[in-house]
């Protein structure tokens, strides 16, 4: 086990990297014209954990800088100072910062000059504010009820749970903790003591009425009777300066000798607030079941438990399990064949169930990689907030299917390719204002994101309501670069796949945001690193929608597999094209003894894998009467690989070859087939290298 | 001397952490692996705090809380328990067998500290 404070630091950076994350969500979510106050204590508070556990683990300059935005917050929170755009961005600045902090302390560095030019210019900005800032008159109208100028706090009636000794409860800490958030007073009831006769001395039958003025939100308070709150034992009421009086009921419960069960009887017959607000009209009912469901959603934000895990041990489980379902795999073939002749059934029984647990067990340590799509689509309203801010557009991001879960490796491949995805589609596909005003659609245009998952994969979207590709201006270009020879149409939806091609740009202008020519190629190129694909849908005037659809884990791989000589292989399906049978006189020798296919008038390279990867074996592939070629692409480029046999479409578990004996040139990975034997992964872009580089030491 | 606080937990990774939280906050720790070694650990000693996980082998943390309560020197010291469920039904379960009071897993150093001082 490394050292403990090492562990501890990288729990501290993944904590204070999502309270960053969290914080920025919140600004970004913030309606300046009507702030929620608990967005304002989730800001705040983000800041303060971040200061004090950076404190605890040695960072002081991390602790330093965000206690000035804690600072910051603190008379924002309480009401005391208006939360303002311009604080907005500086915050948002500051977690940009605090990102920048966190990043190189990971490193052991300290913070470049750049930022740390940047953060003395935004704390000194801060402090003016902090110092300068005009606080508004308690009578100013915008102010919130809770002004700070009269008396604000909570009148508390608390009666001590009858177990509070025997379970150790620490009845005096609750006040002195209480003091600590402003001015307490008490008043001790005793009323509740039975008789000497009666009274167990372990028992407590004490209850306080209690006054504290105080600036703290009822949260701090409750959290301090935690361990003691149990249903009605504890209400908390806020001090107003009208009613600075107990409740109704407690009067009656003192002088008309009303007994606290009868108020709370009746106090229980007070309908809940929705449906009041229904009954009179003031709102659909459908409203308030989504408010309720809103709310529902909060709560259960805060009550998922979570424990931290190193993916390292994940991937050793992951691995492990792979195994284990092999070997399952092969005991149940061979008992298959056994039984055959015995016929025994207990025995046929329990295997029939190892195989079900063995692949529930699979599926869920499969599972534990997975992490919700909305990790990548969080970093989204930010940026399409500082582009909208850039491009002078008015923008508006949707997000759905957030809670669709990917393989975590996915979300750090992701983010690259749909960052490029979205700042083409906001600096390309939307119009400017005034084009949109002209066209008859609405001024802001809108981003959507979307995932979900479809037959064993994930499908991401990205789509946008701006000008949608130009198929003729494609077409234009595509002649241009003599991708598409001259007189010919390829259909539309061809045409809209040749933008990822490399080098191909259609933007007529180069801007900041994007369009420098390359990228679409790349976006591609990730994509398919990761075992997927990417399919565009485009309507000119209305839109495009860019698809990528992804495996659901990296540990699995859709593969075509081949026979090859004695051997089996496995072609990743993402690159293969296609695979057909052609004629001898198809393939045809050019210069001395590379060969291509003529396929549809264009010529391929043709690749016999026995020979590059140098199998022996019997059958002779050259020799067949109708040579079978699978067709495959990579890095932009094509060829023919001529194999012996299609075996079939599989899924396949991806074992390194690297971990188990060395990197192979042309071989990406293995897999164990369901018979136990091992098969070859092909490497497509390595294949292609490898004969490159044969043909030139054949010339 | 300091107060002496004992920390139970089968995890140590979870163990190590409460207890270089807690040493860098002065205080004196024992630890145990379970239950039983617990009881054990505890029998004799003069604790200020104990701090439990819920699910170990050979005696959970439940357990564990109406155990010592039943000894006399443990009716009145502060005990809290480690439980991974924010669910009123684990809470309540604490709270019937006798624990002071809770930490829900996962849990910053800050977290832990907060809710001993609020116990202490």
């Amino acid at each position: 086990m490394s050292d403990p404070m090492e562990q501890f630091r990288n729990a501290f950076f993944e904590e204070a990297t999502e309270l960053a994350d969290g914080m920025e969500a919140t600004l970004l979510a913030l309606d300046i014209s009507a702030v929620e106050t608990e967005d304002l204590h989730t800001i705040f508070r983000a800041a303060h954990s971040i200061k004090g556990n950076a404190g605890t683990f040695g960072f002081p300059a991390i602790a330093a800088f965000t206690h000035q935005l804690e600072s910051v917050m603190d008379p924002v929170r309480q009401g005391v100072r208006p939360m303002t755009s311009e604080l907005r961005e500086q915050l948002l600045q500051g977690v940009d910062l605090i990102r920048s902090h966190l990043h190189n302390a990971r490193q052991g560095e300290p913070l470049p000059p750049k930022d740390q030019q940047a953060q003395d210019l935004l704390v000194e900005r801060i402090r003016n504010q902090e110092f300068g800032a005009v606080v508004p008159t308690p009578s100013a109208p915008s102010m919130p009820a809770a002004s700070p100028s009269t008396a604000t706090g909570f009148s508390i009636r608390f009666d001590a749970p009858r177990d509070a000794f025997r379970r150790g409860v620490n009845l005096e800490r609750i006040f002195r903790d209480l003091g600590k958030l402003g001015s307490l007073q008490t008043w001790l009831d005793t009323s509740h003591l039975p008789g000497m006769g009666d009274l167990d001395p372990e028992d407590c039958h004490l209850a306080w009425d209690l006054r504290l003025e105080t600036a703290a939100c009822r949260t701090e308070v409750e959290e301090i009777f935690e361990f003691v709150a149990e249903g009605d034992n504890l209400r908390i009421a806020p001090l107003t300066p009208t009613d600075q009086v107990p409740p109704l009921g407690e009067i009656l419960e003192a002088v008309a000798g009303v007994s606290p069960a009868d108020v709370r009887e009746a106090l229980a017959q007070q309908k809940p607030l929705g449906e009041l607000l229904v009954e009179s009209g003031k709102v659909k009912p459908e409203a308030v079941s989504r408010a309720l469901d809103q709310q529902q959603k909060k709560r259960s934000q805060t009550d998922a438990a979570t424990l931290r895990v190193s993916t390292e041990k994940i991937d050793r489980l992951v691995n492990l399990v792979g195994e284990l379902v092999i070997t399952q795999a092969m005991l149940a073939q061979a008992a298959q064949q056994a039984l055959a002749s015995t016929g025994e059934e207990p025995l046929a029984s329990a295997l029939l169930q190892l195989d079900r647990q063995t692949r529930e067990l699979q599926e869920r340590v499969m599972g534990i990689r997975m992490v919700p799509v909305e990790m990548v689509f969080s970093r989204f309203p930010r940026m399409i907030h500082e582009l909208g801010k850039q491009l002078g557009k008015d923008l508006e991001l949707t997000l759905e299917g957030q809670a669709t879960e990917l393989d975590k490796t996915f979300i750090e491949m992701l983010v690259d390719p749909m960052t490029h995805l979205v700042r083409n589609a906001v600096d390309h596909g939307i119009e400017t204002r005034e084009e949109r005003a002209r066209t008859g659609k609405p001024v802001t245009g809108t981003i959507a994101l979307r995932a979900y998952s479809r037959g064993g994969h994930i499908h991401i979207e990205v789509r946008d309501d701006g000008r949608g590709l130009d198929p003729e201006r494609i077409l234009r270009k595509a002649v241009e670069r003599g991708l598409v020879p001259p007189e010919t149409r390829p259909s539309d939806e061809e045409l809209n796949l040749l933008i990822f091609e490399p080098g191909f740009s259609t933007a007529e202008q180069v801007s900041d945001v994007s369009g420098r020519g390359v990228g679409m190629d790349v976006v591609r190129q990730n994509i398919r690193t990761l075992g997927g694909r990417i399919e565009v849908d485009s309507q000119p005037g209305r839109g495009s929608t860019f698809r990528l659809i992804l495996p659901l884990t990296l540990a699995i791989l859709d593969g075509l597999t081949v026979r090859v000589a004695d051997e089996t292989f496995v072609f990743p399906l993402a690159s293969v094209l296609e695979s057909f049978q052609c004629l001898p006189d198809d393939v045809r020798t050019v210069k001395g003894d590379r060969e291509v296919i003529n396929l549809r008038g264009e010529f391929i390279p043709v690749i016999r894998l026995k020979r590059l990867l140098e199998l022996g074996g019997d059958s002779d592939e050259g020799a067949r009467a109708r040579p079978l070629l699978v067709l495959v692409e990579a890095e932009g480029r094509r060829a023919a690989m001529s194999v012996d046999e299609l075996l079939g479409q599989q899924q396949v578990v991806i074992k390194s070859l690297e971990t188990h004996y060395r990197r192979v040139e042309g071989i990406s990975g293995a897999t164990i087939l369901g018979d136990g034997r091992v098969a070859l992964i092909l490497d497509v872009p390595g294949i292609l290298r490898l004969e490159a580089g044969a043909a030139l030491a054949r010339a | 001397m300091g107060k002496c606080i004992l920390t139970v937990d089968d995890s140590s990774t979870m163990r190590q952490m409460i207890v270089f939280t807690l040493k860098e906050a002065g205080f004196e720790i024992l630890e145990a692996g379970d239950g039983v070694e617990a009881l054990d650990r505890a029998k004799g000693q003069k604790l200020s705090l104990v701090i439990t996980d819920v699910n170990m082998p050979r005696m959970d943390g439940i357990t564990l809380v109406k155990e010592l309560r039943a000894l006399p020197e443990f009716r009145f010291t502060p005990i809290l328990v480690l439980t991974t469920e924010s669910g009123i039904d684990m809470k309540q379960k604490g709270k019937d067998a006798g624990a002071t009071g809770w930490i829900v897993k996962p849990f910053s150093p800050e977290k832990l500290l907060e809710v001993v001082n609020k116990v202490l």
